[in-house]
């Protein structure tokens, strides 16, 4: 069954189109990734999924509901939660209320107490492996702790699609590697489906099931993550740069 | 020795006052990330909101306290942040101008029901003696300023703490962008923040309306000093707006005492000027509201 589709979805910024008459489909529990050059508006169609932008044309339903014209909370609080490239935590938090405030706003918790949310938090916070930093205010943690961090507040608000806006830039490879152990825990613990921008190609390659291309706003692609590394038109839009 | 005492006395005194005329200008600047030029408006309706309730309608004492809050929690969300705070949070140049014109619209609107010359009295006063401190002498009516200052500080400093809506406040003051993904309804979280905002002016307004000269052009300087104060602070910061408070007392009472009292605004507004030069961050650490 499809979880979220998307339909036709247009955003303009002025005179420019960043994402094109885009259409497609994510499937309940499917791992999918979303490549292209930069700037072909990989991360204007996940601020158009989470609501942050609106688009000018087209339609966005996710679990048959019409997400298109929804405010961020409201798309938070139907389950889509997303994590930003560069981490955007709440600097002067501490770890744990980083998450608390996902765990208490994320989904209607009217009568649930700022304690009570805590202990929440802290079971997110244990599972991506930052139980011991709960104190620690989010200004200084380090980058691959705050890429945690920004997972754990999107699993506190129980989403069930998880948009990952690039998990690896500026981590090291072991780094990466705990990274990309930690989304396979999570989609193994809490099955949940995922939309997954990524410039490292051999990530893509080995964690996602399908792959999607986006070219200058457009969907110039879509298969199996070794059908994509040989599309022709993929190849031409990285023009020279090595895939796969 | 007795210059001392005057300083020690006025820095409290003032300080306090200061921090009740600042304290929501701060909370905005810090929640909202906006100037709220319509600010000085709220001291207004506040006295005249009450006279008009006392005088021309006639209602008692008590009945007329709680008129002047339901009036103003009215008056911020209806005319100051649904029409214009929450349509032009991002077009800072319309925000500024509207929410000036309308604090200019209440103050004329002000002038032509009470000019100047009509009188207010406002019969809040608790105490009506002078109360002598050693050398010094301050109306009894002050105490009553710091009190309330202590106990609005705490209570603010203790919501935005303990509360979850206080929780919210912080986390949309810190990072706007993430929370509102994180599920919190902002706007919700802002027309909560611009009414606890124009609670401290009200109570101040009261306090000190039977010792103040009330005129209908008294917001120009009382927005003055909740900016002053708020900048020094470091926009928005609770605790440093309560040391900026205090600090701008200070100023206030030793040029008031050693120097010349009339030189007393013009040493605040220079002492802000160049801290805005040197340290624009403000007097405060953090970035957070407490």
């Amino acid at each position: 069954m499809s979880l979220l589709t998307i339909e036709n979805v247009t955003k303009r910024f002025g005179g420019l189109t960043a994402v094109d008459n885009v259409s497609m489909e994510i499937k309940e529990g499917e791992i999918v990734g979303l490549i292209g050059p930069n700037g072909a508006g990989k991360t204007t169609l996940m601020n158009l999924i989470a609501g942050t932008f609106n688009p000018e044309e087209g339609k966005i339903v996710f679990d048959g509901h019409d997400i298109t014209k929804l405010e961020p909370f409201q798309v938070c609080r139907r389950g889509v939660s997303r994590t930003y490239q560069i981490p955007r935590p709440f600097p002067d938090m501490t770890a744990l209320m980083n998450v608390g405030v996902g765990v208490l706003c994320g989904k209607k918790r009217p009568n649930m107490s700022l304690v009570d949310g805590m202990l929440d938090a802290s079971h997110c916070l244990e599972f991506v492996g930052l139980f011991g930093k709960r104190n620690i205010l989010a200004r200084d943690l380090s980058l691959f702790e705050l890429r945690a961090l920004e997972l754990a507040r999107a699993l506190a608000t129980t989403p069930r699609l998880i948009l990952i806006d690039e998990v690896m830039a500026g981590l090291n490879q072991a780094e990466g590697r705990v990274a990309i152990r930690l989304i396979e825990k999570i989609i193994e613990e809490f099955h949940v489906t995922i939309l997954w921008i990524e410039h490292v190609m051999k990530i893509i390659m080995e964690a996602t099931q399908r792959v999607v291309v986006l070219h200058y706003g457009e969907i110039i692609s879509s298969g199996l993550p070794g059908e994509i590394a040989n599309d022709p038109q993929v190849i031409e839009a990285y023009l020279g740069e090595k895939i796969a | 020795m007795d210059a001392i005492q005057s300083i020690l006395v006025y820095t409290v005194v003032l300080g306090s006052l200061y921090l009740l005329i600042a304290l929501g200008f701060s909370l905005i600047c810090g929640v909202l990330g906006i100037f709220n030029l319509g600010y000085g408006a709220t001291f207004l309706v506040a006295i005249y909101g009450m006279w008009m309730l006392l005088s021309t309608i006639g209602v008692n004492l008590w009945v007329a306290i709680i008129g002047v809050f339901i009036l103003q929690f009215l008056f911020t969300l209806g005319i100051i942040y649904f029409p214009i705070v929450k349509r032009y949070m991002e077009k800072e140049e319309l925000l500024l101008t509207s929410l000036l014109l309308v604090s200019l619209i209440v103050e004329e609107t002000v002038n032509h029901f009470y000019p100047v010359t009509a009188g207010v009295d406002i019969p809040t006063a608790i105490f009506s003696h002078t109360l002598q401190l050693g050398s010094v002498s301050i109306p009894a009516q002050m105490l009553i300023v710091i009190i309330a200052a202590v106990l609005i500080t705490a209570f603010f400093v203790y919501f935005l703490m303990k509360t979850r809506i206080g929780f919210k406040i912080r986390a949309i003051s810190q990072q706007l962008e993430a929370s509102r993904l994180l599920g919190v309804r902002v706007e919700r979280v802002y027309a909560l923040a611009m009414i606890l905002s124009v609670v401290p002016p009200t109570i101040c307004m009261l306090i000190i309306a039977p010792i103040w000269a009330i005129e209908p052009n008294m917001g120009h300087s009382l927005l003055q000093t909740a900016i002053l104060v708020t900048i020094l602070g470091g926009l928005g910061n609770l605790r440093g707006t309560v040391m900026a408070s205090f600090i701008v007392g200070l100023i206030a009472s030793s040029v008031a005492f050693l120097g010349n009292p009339r030189l007393v605004g013009m040493s605040i507004l220079l002492v802000v000027f160049f801290v805005m030069i040197f340290k624009p961050q403000g007097i405060a650490k953090s970035e957070t509201l407490w």
